[in-house]
């Protein structure tokens, strides 16, 4: 049936969630007995926040969550820029620009992200810093620009290994973009572009002014479920020990091999991440749906 | 045409015949100038890479990094009079990672093996550790020697790309071997009965004993393998590796790597600092 108003709460969905806590009481049980697991849920909180001297201090677990943000927001800058600009490439007509966006996305859509991340970890990143000179750039500077690129990005011993894991993640998610973006290029009707031409507008203002804000509203959804891909496939960048979420997780099992508390936080944390931005976006998509 | 060129050849030639005793001459200095503790002179602060092992390295509950190898590096680039920073890494990445520059030092627990030391230099020891093992009672009732783990039906747990899997496959070769990432999966998996015992490098398997006591005993008192620790640089960097073991061998003579080692590893005072 189709959802016409309010949804009703009947005796049949009360039964169904009865069952359904049942089971699911059942199962934990079962997973406690066979495990024979020693739960020390007591030192989970101070590895958010603990006190210390009388004051306030993050633990690890906040610290992982700020650099899972650092990593997917500048991820997700970078790769919605190249994705944008490699979608208008990719539906542009000149054999040229085609095959350079079609190289590119293919390239990058069929390796695994975590190839993806070794190959800008041990290869990319350290020449890229050498080259540049990065490191010694930011150390001859001030404590204050050292400190703010800290805060931004990372603390220098680390930089390396974050714009590894930021250029890894951001070819990578850029080729999915892409491909969202020119689906969305492609949706915009003929008509309206040979109109545009026909105002007398030029090649950049159709793009800016007619094809992208129409595309726009269309890709809103999908591109909204990629942001949210970003921020579960930074995870895989802890192989290259960035300390986001995944990696201060696996460093502090190590360290208590409280294994089973560890991994119950951390899927609550990024449930919490990627659900809070999915609704973000889906009141986007309300606000600028027509 | 032909001949203004050949005339260039010839004198480049020369030039570089003559001049080439004069770099040769350079080379040494050049060298030295090149060296890891040049540049961490230079640079003003020394780049240790390290692995999370109880209780050579470890995240205390501040976020910062405690543990035997943590004094260690702190105590060196204090002698050095330069400032440490860590970084640290996956152990199955952290020569290489080493050799492509991200650090200048492998302080992190690292035995001295043939097959590491075709790929890096190594300092004089600075400490020795060994392997011990830890096994279920359930599962693995009532043993007290090696070879009784040495049987087909036995299922051993070690972490990935260590010694201990190295010692497991040579002391227990017909037991079947289980590897994972970190020693707290291994301890699971004993824990949970899908494995009959763990081999990991002392004292980790008696402190798993004590904390589990109603489920994990230590078969052997003894460490069944000796093994030296040394740091381990990139290969062919004299200075560094003269630097670094005259260094070791003022602090074993000093007892100040004894001490370290003691708290750490027979004691449990550090533990507060954890929890």
């Amino acid at each position: 049936m189709i959802k016409t108003g309010k949804i009703k709460f009947t005796l049949f969905d009360f039964f169904f969630l009865s069952l359904l806590l049942f089971l699911c009481a059942a199962f934990l049980w079962k997973v406690h007995s066979y495990l024979m697991y020693d739960w020390q849920w007591g030192e989970i909180p101070p590895r958010f926040f603990y006190f210390e001297k009388g004051s306030l201090h993050a633990g690890v677990f906040m610290q992982g969550i700020f650099y899972t943000i650092k990593l997917s927001v500048w991820s997700i800058i970078f790769a919605t820029i190249l994705g944008t600009v490699l979608g208008v490439l990719r539906s542009s007509n000149k054999l040229f620009r085609n095959l350079i966006a079609m190289t590119f996305v293919e390239l990058h859509r069929n390796i695994p992200p975590i190839v993806l991340i070794f190959i800008s970890y041990f290869f990319i990143g350290d020449q890229l810093f050498n080259i540049l000179h990065i490191d010694s750039i930011i150390r001859s500077m001030g404590e204050n620009v050292r400190n703010f690129t800290e805060v931004i990005f990372a603390p220098l011993p680390i930089m390396s290994s974050f714009f590894a894991g930021v250029l890894a993640l951001t070819v990578y998610e850029a080729a999915y973009i892409s491909e969202i973006v020119k689906s969305g290029i492609m949706s915009v009707p003929r008509n309206q572009v040979e109109s545009a031409y026909a105002l007398g507008m030029n090649k950049y203002k159709v793009i800016r002014y007619v094809i992208l804000p129409q595309a726009f509203r269309k890709i809103l959804p999908p591109l909204a479920s990629q942001f949210v891909s970003t921020i579960k496939d930074s995870a895989i960048v802890s192989v290259i020990a960035v300390p986001e979420l995944t990696f201060q997780g696996l460093e502090l099992m190590s360290a208590t091999f409280l294994t089973m508390e560890i991994w119950i936080v951390i899927t609550i944390l990024y449930f919490i991440l990627t659900f809070t931005l999915s609704k973000i976006i889906a009141s986007w998509e309300t606000k600028y749906s027509y | 045409m032909f001949g203004r060129i050949f005339k260039l050849l010839v004198i480049s030639t020369l030039i570089f015949t003559f001049a080439s005793p004069v770099l040769a001459e350079s080379v040494s200095e050049k060298l030295s100038n090149e060296s890891t503790i040049e540049k961490v002179i230079q640079r003003g602060v020394l780049k240790v890479g390290f692995s999370t092992f109880v209780p050579w390295a470890m995240k205390a509950k501040n976020g910062e990094f405690i543990g035997f190898e943590i004094d260690v590096a702190k105590k060196l680039a204090s002698d050095m009079g330069v400032k440490v920073e860590f970084i640290p890494t996956k152990w199955s990445g952290i020569i290489p990672a080493l050799l492509t520059g991200k650090y200048d030092v492998i302080i992190g627990g690292m035995s001295i093996t043939p097959k590491r030391n075709l790929k890096v230099n190594f300092t004089i020891p600075y400490e020795y550790s060994g392997m011990s093992i830890v096994a279920s009672k359930i599962k693995a009732k009532g043993m007290d020697e090696i070879s009784d783990f040495n049987k087909e039906d036995m299922v051993i747990a070690a972490r990935l790309g260590t010694t201990a899997e190295v010692a497991a496959r040579k002391h227990l070769p017909k037991a079947k071997l289980k590897l994972f990432d970190s020693e707290s999966q291994a301890v699971q998996e004993v824990l949970v009965g899908r494995a009959h015992a763990m081999v990991a490098s002392a004292p980790l398997p008696h402190f798993q004993a004590i904390k589990y006591s109603d489920r994990l005993y230590v078969p052997i008192d003894e460490n069944f393998t000796k093994e030296p620790i040394g740091f381990a640089v990139r290969k062919g960097d004299i200075d560094t590796l003269n630097v670094f073991n005259n260094w070791i061998r003022l602090n074993w003579d000093s007892g100040w790597l004894q001490e370290r080692y003691e708290y750490w590893f027979e004691t449990r005072k550090w533990e507060e600092r954890i929890k």
